[in-house]
């Protein structure tokens, strides 16, 4: 123990980290298991960096064509775009290859996926609340970082999925009125697909979109640490008192164990599900776009969008075009994050002079819960609107007529939601 | 880029890209004589000067005029008749 001792007062002695480090270590960690899911988060994201390094070492970011001399035999000696080639290299030639793709798939999934449920547990028990509501903030900007840098490891491959994805990506940005031309060649060297297209994404997914959320996963950090954990109301706490295990030793190790059950699921589900198959779907061609594809599941909200607004919306006011891309790729997740960042204003204003601390049950909040579940609902319906082919084939009839139906349902069915919830726990809270 | 359509008497050339997202319009139902973006299902009138049927385009799909030239070869008699793509670009 003295060597440790020793190590570590030769380390305060220079960097004099005594104070801050106790003051960390003795931060309190509530423990219901619910406050864990911002962990899956954080290390989903090591997971992503990790992998995504190894895939880093072996990927091109070029369309220009190279022959590939690898060992899957349906496309040796073919000449393919630089980046689809080197995807294949990866998924067949490089040892561990593919299971690091899909591992850094699957980390992305989780990564999304327990940000999603975090951000669910803190809108519907209040902690985004002041003083929080500047770590709710941040924690929006993660999710939009998140999704584009899921969206942009879809195209990197420039397999037909990716090079299709990146041109309605192209697209969307160019329905932007009045600057869309500008910064579609910003982003994607328009018209597509320009010969610095994969340069510029794999700088925004290996460089930019990663450093930012670094950036914020600290800021979210920090201002956890220092404005503490909310936590469920119960006996032995109070809005004035936390009751928790302190980071050193407790929540270390709880954390320790959430590590391995993380980095475990992933390798599990990299190990028996056979996803990301770039040679199945072929380099991307740009006179098809067959088979028909579909997005990310955390994506599908968009493309359900694209697919349900009419054609009878569009605009050709102020001089400038609004159409059907605009309004799904740009106004839509604009409205939605901005729904979203704005709601702690209007909480306020609706429960006005609680408690900040404790958490408060979605039961007795019958307007908060209401307003969520109808956001969710609309989100929803609009991402099962994104199957409207394959519904259409079940049932038999033809597209149009479930964007007709399938469009009505997903504008009136949340509001009916939303008055169904707030009635039912307006009444029990009554009772 | 235009995609030829052999309609019941008749040859027709249609740009390529969807004027709704930029995909490529691949997919003829001969049946119906349309043309369909599998993309987003922009379905348009390969028999009509690719007029919308149904889907999100906007604007209808640019036909290229052809035409026979003093040796019997099928031509382009013109430019395409309206801009391309989502932007005409």
């Amino acid at each position: 123990m003295s060597v440790v001792r020793d190590i570590t007062r030769g380390l305060d002695r220079r960097l004099a980290l005594r104070g801050s480090v106790r003051h960390i270590a003795r931060r309190l960690f509530p423990e219901h298991w619910s406050f864990l899911l911002g962990e899956v988060t954080l290390f989903s994201f090591g997971a992503l960096v990790l992998s995504g390094a190894y895939l880093a070492f072996f990927y091109r970011a070029s369309i220009a064509p190279s022959v590939y001399q690898g060992a899957y035999a349906p496309l040796h000696g073919r000449s393919l775009p630089g980046a689809f080639a080197s995807v294949v290299e990866l998924s067949v030639d490089v040892p561990f290859g593919l299971v690091v793709r899909r591992f850094h798939h699957f980390a992305a999934h989780l990564f999304i996926a327990s940000m999603l449920l975090h951000a669910a547990r803190v809108y519907f028990t209040g902690a985004f609340r002041r003083p929080r509501d500047i770590t709710w903030w941040i924690g929006l900007a993660l999710f939009a970082l998140a999704l584009v840098n899921g969206f942009s490891g879809y195209g990197l491959p420039f397999d037909m999925r990716g090079g299709t994805a990146m041109r309605m990506a192209m697209t969307s940005l160019e329905s932007v009125p009045w600057v869309g031309g500008w910064l579609a060649a910003l982003a994607f060297s328009a018209p597509f697909p320009g010969p610095a297209i994969l340069g510029r994404l794999y700088i925004q997914h290996v460089f930019i979109g990663p450093a930012l959320i670094a950036a914020f996963i600290a800021a979210h950090l920090w201002l956890v640490v220092r404005l503490t954990h909310t936590d469920y109301a119960g006996p032995d706490r109070s809005d004035r008192l936390e009751v928790g295990a302190p980071l050193w030793p407790g929540q270390a190790a709880r954390s320790t164990a959430l590590v391995f059950l993380v980095a475990g699921t992933i390798a599990l589900l990299s190990a028996f599900f056979p996803v990301e198959a770039a040679q199945a779907y072929g380099p991307f061609q740009s006179l098809s776009s067959y088979p028909p594809l579909s997005p990310d599941w955390f994506l599908l909200w968009i493309e359900g969008a694209f697919r349900l607004v009419p054609r009878q919306l569009d605009l050709h006011v102020f001089g400038a075009s609004w159409t059907n891309p605009f309004y799904g790729a740009v106004l839509l997740p604009l409205v939605v994050l901005g729904g979203c960042a704005f709601y702690p204003f209007l909480d306020r204003r609706i429960y006005r002079g609680r408690g900040e601390h404790t958490l408060e049950s979605w039961r007795r909040r019958p307007f908060r819960t209401a307003w969520g579940v109808c956001g969710l609902g609309f989100l929803t319906l609009l991402s099962i609107g994104a199957l409207n082919d394959r519904i259409a084939s079940v049932l038999g009839v033809e597209i149009w007529q479930v964007n007709a139906f399938w469009g009505a349902v997903t504008l009136v069915a949340p509001w009916a939601l939303f008055v169904a919830v707030f009635l039912a726990l307006r009444r029990r809270s009554r009772a | 880029v235009a995609t030829l359509v052999r309609l019941r008497d008749d040859l027709r050339a249609y740009s390529r890209i969807c004027t709704h997202a930029g995909c490529a319009v691949c997919v003829f139902r001969a049946r119906e004589s349309e043309l369909v973006c599998p993309c987003h299902y922009s379905v348009f009138d390969a028999a009509n000067g690719g007029a919308i049927v149904s889907g999100p385009a906007s604007r209808p799909l640019p036909e290229l005029p052809l035409g026979l030239d003093a040796d019997g070869y099928l031509v382009a008699e013109g430019d395409f008749e309206g801009p391309i793509g989502p932007r005409g670009g």
